[in-house]
């Protein structure tokens, strides 16, 4: 099926877990998780919400150069199948 | 050569077949005091700054393609200096103290035109922010007034003031002092003064790694070979995060599309910048006759320098929402360029935890304007291993500790 692209809202990079207490860790690790990004140029995981429709989030890998999309995931496929291989 | 109305005659005279090369180009050497990576508008004027005013003799810039062939010539040349925060109005104040007398500085014509720039409001709210926004510029010393749709209308008769709109215009903030430059003059004049400093320009070199020891930075793999050196300053805009990854530095950069486009030539219509956050689009006209125009960026990360067509499609809204009249002009060219963003609209100017290795970026949708500017801080940066004072606020460290300078109301869409 065809969809355009403004029917999805793009929600960047994916898989960025929040730490789990926030208050114990120090302010470099705290402002790495805020800000700091991977910005490839190539394949990139990354978070998309089909916005005009389902509402629901999902991941795709995506290559930034070409848009070539390899891959889609729901949020529970992509926690399990890809995050291992992107940290 | 010095460009004068005698070299002009002179050359003329030859039938214009005896000009120099504005800069020429060396075999890349096996050592440099200093590199910088970049050769768009603010490489060149980091480059051409520290030959001028730090006397540092033996410098590269490496540019993987040619001199005004990426953002430096893509932009929508836009000058202003109208930001909200004191930091970042002071940087782009500094930028625009320089863009007047630039031609002049580097013998070098970069058609800087001083013909005002408005920031319309939509909204009740929107001119709330512009007086709040002009305010902060007057006590900061930055020529702004706050004008409203009657006076619009007189000064810029094409706009459509009509409250039978979606967003009717209320008024606007206005800069007499911005306005716009010849983008890729400015290139090639910075390129061409830093040349006769000494500057080893080195088109077509890509840096692929760098050599880091001990947390030093002690050369770089290019496709020229390798070259020594111990300072290396990055100013790749849309490509920082490639350069961040090669020495494992954590940039918070996105880099997106931003798409312009130019319509055919026409005769004088517009003689000044309008610019809108509401209905999205700025729009100038070149001394040329096209009518330049652009809007925001695409949403999502890419390097591909060409965007989706919806985005075309809303800024052309926006500029007829604006201009009704200009419905029948016909565009003639469209372009991406890729620019850097960061979360809080600002650039980064810093050192890193490599030794050596400072990063010039982050200048998002709205560098050009701070080309001179950019150039200058960041050379003063590199001479003394310590931060310009300009450049403080603006170095990593404030995204750990929180102090971020908001510039979206500025810098939002506006550029």
């Amino acid at each position: 099926m065809h969809l355009e692209e403004e029917d999805f809202s793009y929600s960047g990079e994916a898989l960025i877990a929040r730490p789990n207490n926030p208050s114990s860790i120090s302010d470099d690790e705290w402002g790495d998780y805020l800000f700091m990004r991977k910005n490839p140029k190539g394949r990139h995981v990354e978070q998309w919400q089909h916005s005009s429709g389902c509402r629901k989030f999902f991941v795709i890998e995506r290559n930034t150069m070409d848009n070539t999309i390899y891959s889609s995931y729901t949020m529970i496929q992509a926690s399990k199948e890809i995050k291992h291989e992107t940290n | 050569m010095k460009y004068s109305i005698f070299s002009l005659l002179k050359q003329g005279l030859k039938d214009n077949k005896e000009w120099p090369e504005a800069w020429s180009s060396p075999i890349i050497k096996s050592r440099y005091d200093v590199i910088i990576i970049g050769g768009g508008g603010h490489g060149l004027a980091t480059a051409y700054y520290l030959a001028k005013e730090h006397g540092v003799k033996n410098i590269a810039v490496l540019e993987k393609g040619y001199i005004g062939g990426g953002n430096t010539a893509r932009n929508t040349t836009i000058v202003r200096s109208n930001y909200l925060w004191d930091e970042s109005a002071m940087l782009y104040q500094h930028s625009l103290d320089l863009w007047n007398g630039l031609s002049q500085d580097l013998n070098y014509n970069v058609m800087f035109s001083a013909r005002g720039v408005y920031n319309l409001g939509h909204t009740l709210q929107e001119m709330r922010d512009i007086e709040r926004r002009v305010n902060a510029n007057v006590i900061n010393g930055i020529t702004a007034e706050v004008v409203l749709a009657d006076e619009i209308k007189k000064r810029i008769p094409l706009i459509n003031i009509s409250k039978n709109v979606r967003y009717p215009i209320m008024g606007a903030s206005y800069q007499s002092t911005g306005g716009v430059a010849r983008h890729d003059a400015v290139a090639w004049g910075f390129a061409r003064a830093a040349a006769a400093l000494g500057v080893d320009i080195v088109e077509q070199c890509e840096v692929t790694a760098m050599d880091i020891d001990n947390s030093k930075i002690v050369g770089l793999n290019t496709t020229k070979g390798y070259v020594a050196t111990n300072q290396v300053g990055c100013v790749a805009a849309g490509h920082s995060s490639v350069l961040a990854e090669m020495a494992n530095v954590r940039l918070p950069i996105e880099s997106h599309p931003l798409q312009a486009f130019v319509s055919e030539p026409m005769k004088a219509v517009l003689d000044t910048v309008v610019m809108s956050n509401a209905v999205h689009g700025y729009i100038s006209q070149s001394d040329k006759g096209d009518l330049v125009i652009g809007a925001g960026i695409d949403s999502y990360n890419s390097y591909s320098q060409r965007g989706s067509p919806h985005v075309i499609e809303h800024t052309a809204a926006a500029i007829l929402e604006l201009f009704p009249a200009f419905s029948r002009a016909r565009m003639n060219r469209q372009w991406g360029g890729i620019v850097d963003t960061t979360p809080d609209a600002c650039p980064i100017i810093s050192k890193t935890n490599v030794e050596g290795l400072y990063f010039n970026c982050g200048w998002g949708t709205g560098g050009f304007k701070a080309t001179p500017g950019s150039g200058h801080v960041f050379a003063s940066t590199l001479a003394n291993d310590s931060p310009h004072p300009l450049a403080v606020p603006f170095a990593i460290e404030r995204f750990y500790n929180g102090h971020l300078i908001d510039e979206h109301g500025a810098a939002g869409v506006a550029h």
